[in-house]
């Protein structure tokens, strides 16, 4: 797991940059943390236990990344490609997503709560026990997706498709949904009323 | 500080390895089921558990205590004198404890169940079934229901925002994404 170590600014709560005393919001050297760390994910293509919030990424492309225990919280990612990327217990809540490709990956106990979602594709990808809560979805699919025991509970879906998915577990509650679709799906395995819960 | 996640399809829960970098004593959190590929996670992370600590008794929580056991000498910590007939190390509202050099405090959140505690290690909150990704634990009556509400809001919303949340059962969360999307933690 990242570092549970605050930024050093006064009044800023934010986890702090691994190996550094502030947060990528206070760090002085912004643009050469962010080229070291893309550098790194571009080519080592592999990394554990790093925590980076707040940083937009562009035009990356991360195929087959490994990702482990990783936060990149309140991130903007724009035109990304996460394709085969593998990525467990790392943490990207309110973070926001433009044209990012996810196909084919294999996310674990992941989350993304909170998170915008505009033109994205999560197609032919294992996504369990993720957190998808809260989250304001648009022109996105899912489709081909294993979604076993993942959260979209809160979430706003508008056109996003989840054609041909495993739904058992997965989780709807109070959920908006404009033009969602779920055909050769299991959606009376997910859950879309919880009584215990009125 | 390392945390492991590992689900059991037997009850649907969620057990959490924490332990150093580099492997030894670790704690375990909520062994509902003992597995090959949990045995795995501990053995190839050269991690020996120490003490196992319980968010509370129910069945999908405690089932692979009996055979951890037999492989470990460990500590069993929770909010009940024994588990399984094994001696329990009790802890209550504000213990405090530190196991294998990692500091751990409990809170007592009663409501899913009378002995429901919730551990904080450093920013990450293991709340059991107390609060879980989009919802709270289950209850039987509205008493314990209010009850529930009642602690999570005077000891785990006064938090700091960025904890993150590893409940019994589910995905992951933080605080703050609770606070904004939990139809009963979000300001009305």
């Amino acid at each position: 797991m990242f570092d549970f170590i605050r930024c050093d600014h006064a009044q800023c709560d934010n986890f702090s940059i691994t190996n550094r005393d502030k947060c990528y919001l206070h760090a002085a050297d912004k643009e050469f943390l962010h080229q070291q760390l893309v550098h790194s994910l571009t080519t080592k293509k592999e990394l554990g236990s790093f925590c980076l919030t707040h940083s937009p990424f562009v035009d990356l492309e991360l195929t087959g990344c490994k990702l482990y225990a990783c936060k990149f919280s309140h991130s903007t990612f724009t035109n990304v490609n996460f394709n085969k990327s593998y990525i467990q217990l790392s943490f990207f809540e309110f973070s926001t997503f433009i044209n990012c490709t996810f196909e084919n990956i294999t996310s674990k106990y992941s989350v993304f709560a909170g998170s915008v979602f505009e033109n994205c594709s999560f197609s032919g990808s294992d996504i369990l026990h993720s957190n998808f809560g809260g989250i304001d979805a648009a022109n996105s699919n899912f489709d081909d997706s294993d979604l076993y025991f993942t959260n979209f509970s809160n979430s706003k879906l508008n056109s996003v498709s989840f054609k041909d998915c495993n739904l058992k577990k997965t989780d709807f509650y109070l959920s908006e949904r404009n033009e969602v679709s779920f055909k050769y799906s299991n959606f009376e395995e997910a859950t879309f009323i919880r009584e215990d819960q009125q | 500080m390392k945390i492991f996640f590992h689900f059991s399809v037997i009850g649907f829960s969620n057990t959490y390895l924490i332990g150093n970098t580099g492997g030894g004593d670790a704690i375990l959190i909520d062994p509902g089921h003992m597995d090959i590929e949990l045995l795995k996670l501990i053995e190839e992370n050269n991690f020996y558990i120490k003490h196992i600590l319980f968010t509370h008794r129910h069945p999908s929580h405690t089932e692979g205590l009996r055979t951890l056991m037999k492989i470990y000498d460990s500590d069993i910590y929770a909010n009940t004198p024994f588990i399984m007939d094994f001696k329990v190390k009790t802890l209550s509202d504000g213990s405090s404890i530190t196991l294998s050099e990692i500091p751990v405090s409990a809170m007592l959140i009663p409501g899913h169940s009378s002995d429901s505690l919730v551990y904080k290690i450093q920013d990450a909150l293991f709340t059991g079934d107390v609060l879980m990704s989009g919802k709270i634990g289950s209850t039987t009556s509205s008493l314990s229901r209010s009850l529930l509400i009642r602690s999570i809001h005077e000891k785990i919303l006064p938090l700091n925002d960025k904890t993150l949340i590893f409940p019994g059962h589910g995905a992951p969360t933080t605080l703050c994404v609770e606070k904004k999307i939990n139809p009963i933690l979000k300001p009305k």
